[in-house]
């Protein structure tokens, strides 16, 4: 074991949004040291806010980078309606009160923020799409890659700030109430990193199988990690044996349905299918589950992963027809397609008869309606359990075509309890003195449930702030 | 990579970015991938014929290697390009494409040699002569270099028309307003606009930005004015003997030179800050293909230029003759070569530009009605 002879005036574990935005926000604040701890390495950098694109935030007024008005009454509602009221209100407030605030700090630093003058294809009125390079110009670029290597240029850039990547820390270091350092293991050696203060924003535990398989059993097998590999919550576990008051279920989380055939992990958005609400979508036993026209996709997309995760063996299928194909972005890899629905069975290895049936079923139940996929339509179908409740039409027009979907976990939201300086709590209700956590790490005081779309990057950056400034004074 | 496999690539690539879209907006290539939801050879080669490898979204991508899914859109797009120039030619010189720089060499000696040989032809095969000739209507008479010229150039014309319909037919044609979109495509070639605008991060290579790669489009104006101001040049000429009845040769000052040697020199400078521009980026995004296609290019616009100059400091010497004849040998072998060379991509490009615009247009029109 070495003993790394600098003590750091701020020490951040992890390397995404949250991570990234403590450190400089800590650098700005005073931090005379920094050092930021990155388990990939330097190619990918950046855990799960790689794979991002849009950031939520409440603006009173029209500003440049989005369509219309979205109030803080409005967003914190919407806070309160995704989680059920599973939300810490007072920790929501903060989110949504210096959510606008981020935003004029991310387009300060340099993060490429969409200028909404374009915005038919994909603007919304809520979110501010992030894009590449500010420097030059308005013009658009999306991801979250070009958003962490903006902060990455800028910590580069300043002497005080080390970046270690291919670093995994693996304890924090206690004494009494106060930390006063990690232990970090560099490829097969063990480096003790002393600190006044830590922040931790090493996300979930989403990537880590074998946890999931503690709570989902061996269906977790099946499930589709969408972002970094990294986040094996290790750290998160390691806290809470530490003493840390945990928050969230640890079965919630933001979860998708995904195609089968997407990579393990770091599949990002590619995987998504968003063919459900343009079909039906039946488990293993060729039946239906849920309601696949129950409301807007947008408000829709996120229970899908769960609601297929329960499912026999954790897969489902979504079959529509020909008269569907271009109607969704499709994703990365093309559907089964067959001419007949037989043939589409033989081909998902489900048995044709009760194949034929459910479709039978589901068509004979479908109304004469004027579908109409830009709004909730009301085309539904009648005596079918469960209904479908918009955008019911026969499937019918060959050629017929599936997708093979399972669980895609994005992120969990179990994790630590934080007070409003971000500081980390105890069994006791006291906050350990100078440990600050930021992310997914403490999403679920937030998120007890459900999910807004763009809201992470909203909770790392506000949280990030805090940490950043509070560090500093501990 | 087989073509196969190089266009199942392609495929795969489409599918990939066509699901993610976060490229949205730097440039053609991603809205016309946003029209489509599916893709064939055709769609492949327009798109890749679209792309001005400025790597903008290499850097962006989340996938390129090392991750697993391993995208490189510049790199795929380049190879196509490559392949697409082969692929619309005319097939009975596709070798040409296949081995360009020892082609280019090729071209450049048979040219020479023809020129020698006429030469020779009009100096009664008198090598002495050679040194003799004072003027250049002695080597070659007017007469001759007209026929010749003309000659070359509908040679030129024809296959360039040739290629380049077969690209357009090969693309799927074009779905708006086919006049409209030619203008529009000019205006974005003559003032490079997707070297600028939309791809707001010309200089952004990851971590560093590289303000030099901002300018990245100057070598190619270089190289396309330096072109037009080649063939400014030699009209200027031919008005100067046929308009205003002045013989050359003409003096340093007057307009023919001055254009000649500023175009010769331009273009050559561009194509060497281009070769240079490949060798200094990334591995990942260096394609053999595409540099061999340059490296040809560069000798058979090198080779026309120093003698060009050697002739005009030479010119009252008794080395005229010969220098001269060289010269006008690899002019030859330039117009030759230059059906099949990169400069296929200046028609293909434009072609691909004005196919985006048409889709545009016709894509408006629909909204509209919608």
């Amino acid at each position: 074991m070495y003993l790394y002879e600098k003590i750091f005036d701020v020490i951040v574990i992890g390397g995404g949004n949250a991570g990234l935005v403590s450190a400089i926000s800590a650098i700005e604040h005073g931090a005379k040291s920094l050092l930021l701890i990155e388990k990939a390495p330097k190619e990918l950098r950046g855990g799960n806010s790689r794979y991002t694109r849009d950031i939520r935030y409440a603006h009173e007024d029209v500003d440049e980078f989005t369509t219309g008005i979205y109030g803080r009454d409005e967003m914190l509602n919407d806070i309160l309606r995704v989680t059920g009221g599973r939300t810490n209100l007072e920790l929501a407030r903060i989110v949504v009160e210096r959510s606008q605030e981020l935003i004029q700090w991310m387009y300060r630093h340099g993060v490429p923020l969409v200028k909404a003058y374009r915005g038919a294809l994909h603007l919304s009125r809520t979110n501010a799409l992030s894009r590449t390079n500010a420097l030059t110009n308005a013009s658009f670029i999306g991801g979250g890659k070009a958003l962490i290597d903006t902060y990455y240029r800028y910590l580069s850039a300043r002497k005080e700030v080390k970046v270690l990547y291919n670093t995994a820390v693996t304890d924090i270091i206690v004494d009494d109430e106060r930390v006063v350092g990690v232990k970090a293991l560099m490829g097969s050696k063990e480096v003790v990193f002393k600190g006044n203060s830590v922040i931790v924003a090493s996300g979930g535990f989403q990537a880590n199988i074998g946890w999931l398989r503690q709570i989902w059993g061996g269906k977790a097998d099946k499930f589709i990690v969408r972002g970094s590999r990294f986040d094996d919550g290790l750290l998160l576990m390691r806290l809470i044996e530490l003493g840390a008051m945990p928050v969230g279920d640890p079965r919630e989380g933001h979860m998708v349905a995904v195609d089968a055939r997407a990579p393990r992990t770091d599949g990002g958005v590619i995987s998504k299918v968003d063919a459900i609400p343009f079909g039906i979508v039946i488990n293993k036993n060729c039946r239906r589950f849920y309601d696949e026209g129950e409301d807007e996709w947008l408000k829709r997309y996120a229970i899908w992963g769960k609601l297929v995760a329960e499912q026999p063996e954790a897969e489902a299928y979504v079959i529509f027809d020909s008269k569907m194909w271009g109607r969704f972005i499709p994703p990365a890899w093309p559907p089964y397609t067959a001419s007949s629905l037989e043939e589409l069975a033989v081909k998902l290895n489900l048995d044709p008869g009760r194949f034929i049936r459910v479709v039978k079923e589901f068509n004979d139940s479908v109304q004469p309606c004027r579908v109409n996929y830009e709004r909730l339509d009301g085309c539904s179908t009648k005596g079918l359990d469960p209904p479908k409740s918009n955008w019911a039409s026969r499937i019918d027009t060959p050629p017929f075509y599936a997708y093979k979907v399972v669980p895609g976990i994005t992120f969990t939201y179990y994790g630590v309890m934080v007070d409003r300086d971000s500081r980390v709590l105890r069994g006791d209700g006291k906050p350990f003195e100078n440990l600050l956590a930021a992310g997914e790490i403490m999403m679920g005081n937030i998120l007890g449930r459900g999910y807004l779309g763009g809201l992470g990057l909203t909770i790392g950056g506000v949280f990030g702030l805090i940490a950043g400034e509070r560090a500093v004074t501990l | 990579m087989s073509y196969k496999g190089i266009y199942e690539e392609a495929f795969r690539l489409l599918r990939i970015c066509n699901a993610c879209r976060y490229c949205e907006g730097i440039c053609p290539v991603w809205t016309v991938i946003e029209f489509r939801t599916d893709f064939g050879e055709e769609d492949v080669d327009y798109i890749a014929n679209l792309c001005h490898h400025c790597t903008t979204c290499y850097y962006v991508c989340p996938y390129s290697p090392p991750h697993e899914l391993n995208l490189n859109p510049p790199r795929t797009f380049s190879i196509i390009r490559s392949i697409s120039y082969l692929k619309y030619s005319l097939q009975p010189f596709k070798k040409i494409y296949e081995k360009p720089i020892i082609s280019a060499i090729i071209l450049q000696v048979v040219g020479v040699m023809l020129a020698l040989f006429v030469a020779l032809y009009n100096l009664g095969f008198d090598v002495n002569s050679f040194f003799l000739a004072s003027r250049y209507y002695d080597v070659f008479p007017y007469n001759q270099i007209y026929v010749g010229g003309f000659v070359l150039a509908v040679y030129v014309i024809i296959a360039f028309l040739y290629q380049g319909t077969r690209f357009v037919k090969g693309i799927g044609g074009f779905s708006g307003s086919f006049s409209r979109s030619l203008l529009l495509a000019l205006r974005d070639a003559l003032f490079h606009t997707w070297f600028r605008d939309g791809m707001v991060s010309c200089g952004y290579s990851g971590e560093s930005y590289r303000m030099l790669k901002r300018l990245f489009w100057a070598p190619h104006a270089m190289i396309m004015y330096g072109m037009l101001l080649l063939i400014i040049a030699t009209t200027a000429a031919a008005v100067y003997k046929n308009v205003l009845g002045i013989l050359s040769p003409y003096p340093f000052y007057s307009i023919p030179v001055l254009l000649g040697v500023t175009g010769g020199v331009l273009t050559s400078l561009g194509v060497l800050v281009v070769l240079q521009g490949y060798r200094g980026s990334e591995v990942e995004l260096r394609i053999r293909e595409e540099e061999r296609l340059n490296l040809a290019l560069l000798i058979t616009i090198m080779l026309p230029v120093i003698t060009g100059l050697l002739t005009l400091t030479l010119r009252a010497t008794n080395l005229m003759g010969v220098i001269y004849t060289i010269h006008m040998g690899t002019v030859i072998g330039f117009f030759l070569y230059i059906p099949f060379s990169k400069l296929n991509h200046a028609i293909f490009r434009y072609m691909a530009l004005a196919k985006y615009h048409s889709e545009l247009l016709s894509h408006e029109l629909r909204s509209k009605a919608h």
